[in-house]
């Protein structure tokens, strides 16, 4: 075998905290060799960004680091900042998480890309490495890249933004590109994109490969390593397949099965956490009684024709209306007792203005809403706030979205005090609440940061239900929380629905999320619902174009089918077009 | 641009005639000059007749009523006359030409207090922030609050001492007093020494207050770059600290502060005063002070016209700073 261009032997990080000293990375080994792509896997907190922040040379100096990093032959922690500067951007290159952040604002986008080149060729002159920038945008997919590399990042989309950073990561060619969440912030379509583009700019320069991530979707599709970290140790190691397939340890099956899938069909074959809790209620449910057709249950919730149009106006002094925002554009549905819709669509599509509309309970500007029957137009102040506790909600952040000086218990009886509970009755339906949600009672005074993000959302789910409400609203319920944490919170919400025929509306952009907690679907694209149907027709026989694209970038974790999904997306043509021209006109100068 | 700009231009005339106008309207309500006319020693009184016409002719006469007084003052602001000297100052010299004289001596000591106190203040603010908690941070962080914790005054009697000390042993100082020699021949190369020589001291007063609360603000806003991400990609590309520091950081933290600076021009203003009466410098802090005593209602407005011109400019100053710094903005 080759020399590796990377190796990692007995890798420790610790940083010194207020509450003692922290251990980041415990005793990580793995080699990287030429041309291959290794995937280090793990939940938040697992270490695994900390490793890889330790290969470039770039973590706090508060770090104490043991161990050994070789790169390239040469032994990175014998190196000081300029050796090392050297190496970054030219031999090993970084793509980071965010790429709203990760670019310099006040910078234009070419000017940046042009600087790598800079910084490794000075020889290269600023208006070649500007010509060079605008030829690496091109090759990553970027429309007009000649006006779009004199642009400021904020004039960028997300998807566009990493692609940038692609560009910037091989400009030089680098041996190792490491990818740090490249596609975490990013929407499922967008996903799709950057994965593959990363995938050809890496087969095409042949450089190693580290990415890193959580999500197993993503993996398969990418690696042909994979490295399992927990709790700030490698857990296993080995190739995609046999990591997939036959998985060595208890906490990679776990990770596994958490992950949810799109591609199978009945619970049966989905080895999926929530998949499973779900089939276990809903047989429960079935037994004990007859279903009722859709068609004879009363609706909670009907939406005729809402729309919400925002003006964009210009002028300081004297506004006019220059053109409008169609955020939401004529849609309907309505959902039954004991429903749960499922409301699909990337960001911007239109999803937030929906609940917004619907959760201020006034006339909307244009169409109709019923909340068990009754217009919202038609409420007085008193009937609105008594309405509050039939539709409630539960937000995406746990973390933001509970006040973090108040004990749980306060917080899940906020509602409650609101519709004039007495004190007895409260206290009683907070321990119910705590055991519903999966939380104990004993729990009740402690503090929000006490808790997981998980647990988090659990009380959120708690406060959503304490005045009996006829429907929830869940606004991204789990895209902030961790694979086997959101597997655990989506059964804890089939399981609550089958128990108590609550409604739900669930809002997400990840599909493979809801195919397993919704009885319907609606896919969004700009402000319109493009298809409404019964979750297992959309998923089986999608009608809408934009659902079957939709559809087919969700990552599957299954290395043989995303093999075969794989698209050649880079421009090789226009990427040695590139090449070629500085080459000579480094002749000619 | 050109819109922005006038429109900016706009706001800021009609902000500075509020705030002028504002201050002659309680300065010509609360002042009473006529209570000032006659010294003590005055042996006769003075006939009405004389008495109102020294009244009228200064624009001070309480008989005529303020709404009057204001109105001739707004038409002589208007053709660019701001009145003339009141109150026991009797000369009735145009206090347009007592501005113009006071200013050039007040703004070199206001402008090069800012501009050395602003980069010195950025300059320390960033070396502590990127040497968080060395020696050179900590000394920094204990200068700054001395210096903040002390009244202008303390500070200008102790830069006034050590130069007294270094002048008795060495017997070579700078001029304890008065930014002008009388003596030397105007124009000459003696003159310009010894002026270049006398605004030491002062500038060195009003930099160190300045760059003192300006290191603070520096500091914090350093702290927010250092740990953001376009500075690690910065350093993932190949940038030494040092250069990622340099090329990305640097404009970044300074954004935030183009906002401070129109603050630190006031703050150098009202600085100022002290320093010019410590200093004996006949500058517009010391004309301010001597107006408000004498009662001299036009003299007031006067300088209240000038600093909210020089506030205002500041402000512009700073927004165009920004406007430079930051292309989301503009």
């Amino acid at each position: 075998m080759s020399e590796p261009i990377l190796s990692v032997r007995d890798l420790s990080v610790t940083f010194p905290s207020e509450y003692g000293t922290v251990r980041a990375v415990q005793n990580l080994s793995y080699e990287v060799y030429k041309g291959e792509a290794l995937a280090i896997v793990g939940e938040s907190g697992s270490g695994k960004s900390v490793s890889s922040l330790a290969v470039m040379g770039l973590l706090p100096r508060t770090a104490t680091i043991t161990g050994e990093i070789e790169m390239l032959g040469q032994k990175v922690f014998t190196l000081n900042d300029r050796q090392l500067s050297a190496l970054r951007g030219n031999s090993v290159s970084m793509v980071f998480q965010d790429p709203l952040s990760a670019l310099t604002p006040v910078y234009r986008v070419g000017q940046q890309i042009a600087e790598v080149v800079r910084i490794h060729h000075p020889e290269v002159s600023v208006k070649q490495a500007e010509k060079r920038a605008v030829e690496l945008l091109d090759a990553v997919g970027i429309p007009e890249p000649a006006r779009r590399s004199n642009q400021y990042p904020h004039e960028y989309s997300g998807g566009m933004r990493q692609r940038a950073m692609i560009a910037m990561a091989i400009a030089n060619e680098p041996e190792l590109i490491i990818a740090d969440e490249p596609t975490t912030a990013l929407d499922v379509t967008i996903q799709a994109q950057v994965m593959d583009l990363l995938k050809s700019a890496q087969e095409m320069i042949g450089a190693a490969t580290v990415l890193i991530t959580h999500d197993m979707g993503v993996v398969a599709g990418f690696a042909d390593r994979v490295l399992v970290m927990k709790d700030s140790r490698m857990v296993e190691t080995g190739g995609v397949d046999d990591i997939f397939y036959r998985p060595q340890e208890e906490y990679t099956r776990n990770l596994l099965a958490a992950v949810p899938r799109v591609d199978i069909a009945d619970a049966e074959g989905s080895k999926s956490v929530a998949g499973t809790a779900m089939r276990k209620i809903a047989d429960a449910v079935d037994a004990d009684a007859p279903v009722i057709p859709r068609e004879e249950r009363p609706a909670v919730l009907e939406v005729e024709d809402l729309a919400k149009v925002y003006p964009i106006t210009k002028g300081a002094i004297v506004r006019r209306k220059v053109g409008e925002q169609r955020a939401v554009d004529g849609i309907s549905f309505d959902i039954r007792e004991g429903e749960c819709l499922a409301l699909v669509g990337e960001s911007g599509c239109g999803k937030t203005t929906t609940l917004m509309e619907i959760m201020q309970l006034r006339t909307p500007q244009e169409g109709v809403i019923r909340i068990g029957g009754t217009e919202t137009g038609a409420l007085t102040r008193k009937d609105r706030a008594a309405l509050r506790s039939d539709i409630t909600m539960v937000f995406q952040d746990p973390m933001a979205s509970l006040d973090p000086r108040m004990p749980i218990a306060d917080i899940i009886k906020e509602p409650m005090r609101v519709q004039g509970y007495s004190k007895e009755r409260m206290d009683e339906r907070v321990d119910w609440l705590l055991k519903m949600v999966g939380l104990l009672p004993e729990h009740a005074a402690r503090f929000p940061t006490e808790f997981s993000g998980g647990q988090r959302q659990r009380v959120g789910v708690a406060r959503a239900l304490a005045c009996d409400p006829k429907l929830i609203v869940l606004d991204e319920p789990t895209s902030a929380l961790d694979v086997t944490v959101q597997a655990g919170v989506l059964a804890m919400l089939a399981d609550l629905r089958a128990r108590l025929g609550v409604s739900f509306l669930f809002v997400s952009h990840d599909l493979s999320v809801v195919r397993h907690i919704s009885d319907r679907i609606a896919v969004m694209q700009k402000g319109k619902i493009v298809e409404l149907g019964d979750t297992e027709d959309v998923f089986s026989d999608p009608q809408h174009e934009y659902s079957r694209e939709l559809l087919a970038a969700v990552p599957i974790p299954d290395p043989e089918i995303a093999r075969q999904r794989r698209r050649n997306i880079i421009d090789r043509s226009r990427f040695e077009r590139a090449d070629n021209t500085e080459v000579g006109q480094e002749k000619t100068s | 641009m050109i819109r922005f700009v006038s429109l900016r231009v706009l706001t800021y005339a009609i902000l500075a005639f509020v705030a002028t106008s504002f201050a002659y309207l309680l300065a010509a309500s609360l002042m009473h000059p006529e209570e000032v006319l006659y010294p003590p020693i005055a042996t006769e009184p003075l006939p009405p007749a004389t008495a109102q016409m020294y009244l009228d002719v200064r624009n001070v006469n309480p008989d005529t009523p303020l709404f009057e007084r204001y109105a001739t003052w707004l038409g002589g602001l208007v053709r660019g006359d701001l009145g003339v000297t009141t109150g026991t100052n009797k000369s009735m010299t145009p206090v347009i030409d007592e501005l113009g004289t006071r200013i050039p001596i007040s703004l070199r000591l206001v402008v090069l207090g800012t501009v050395i106190g602003t980069s010195l203040g950025i300059l320390l603010g960033m070396i502590a922030a990127v040497r968080r908690d060395s020696l050179g941070d900590r000394a920094s962080t204990l200068l700054a609050f001395f210096v903040l914790s002390l009244p202008t005054p303390v500070i200008i009697l102790i830069v006034q001492q050590i130069n007294q000390g270094v002048m008795d042993t060495t017997g070579w100082g700078l001029p304890a007093i008065n930014p002008i020699n009388p003596l030397l021949e105007p124009g000459s190369w003696e003159s310009f020494t010894y002026q270049v020589k006398a605004l030491i001291m002062p500038t060195i007063v009003l930099a160190l207050t300045a760059a003192a609360s300006y290191s603070r603000y520096m500091k914090v806003t350093t702290l927010d770059v250092l740990g953001s991400d376009y500075l690690r990609t910065a350093r993932a590309k190949g940038l030494t600290r040092g250069r990622a520091m340099n090329r990305h950081g640097l404009r970044m933290a300074l954004i935030p502060m183009g906002q401070y600076f129109a603050f630190a021009v006031g703050g150098a203003f009202s600085g100022s005063l002290f320093v010019e009466l410590m200093f004996n410098w006949q500058g517009i802090g010391r004309f301010a002070i001597s107006a408000i005593q004498m009662a001299d209602v036009n003299g007031t407005a006067g300088v209240v016209l000038y600093s909210a011109i020089l506030t205002l400019l500041s402000a512009t100053f700073a927004d165009f700073l920004q406007g430079a710094l930051d292309p989301r903005i503009r």
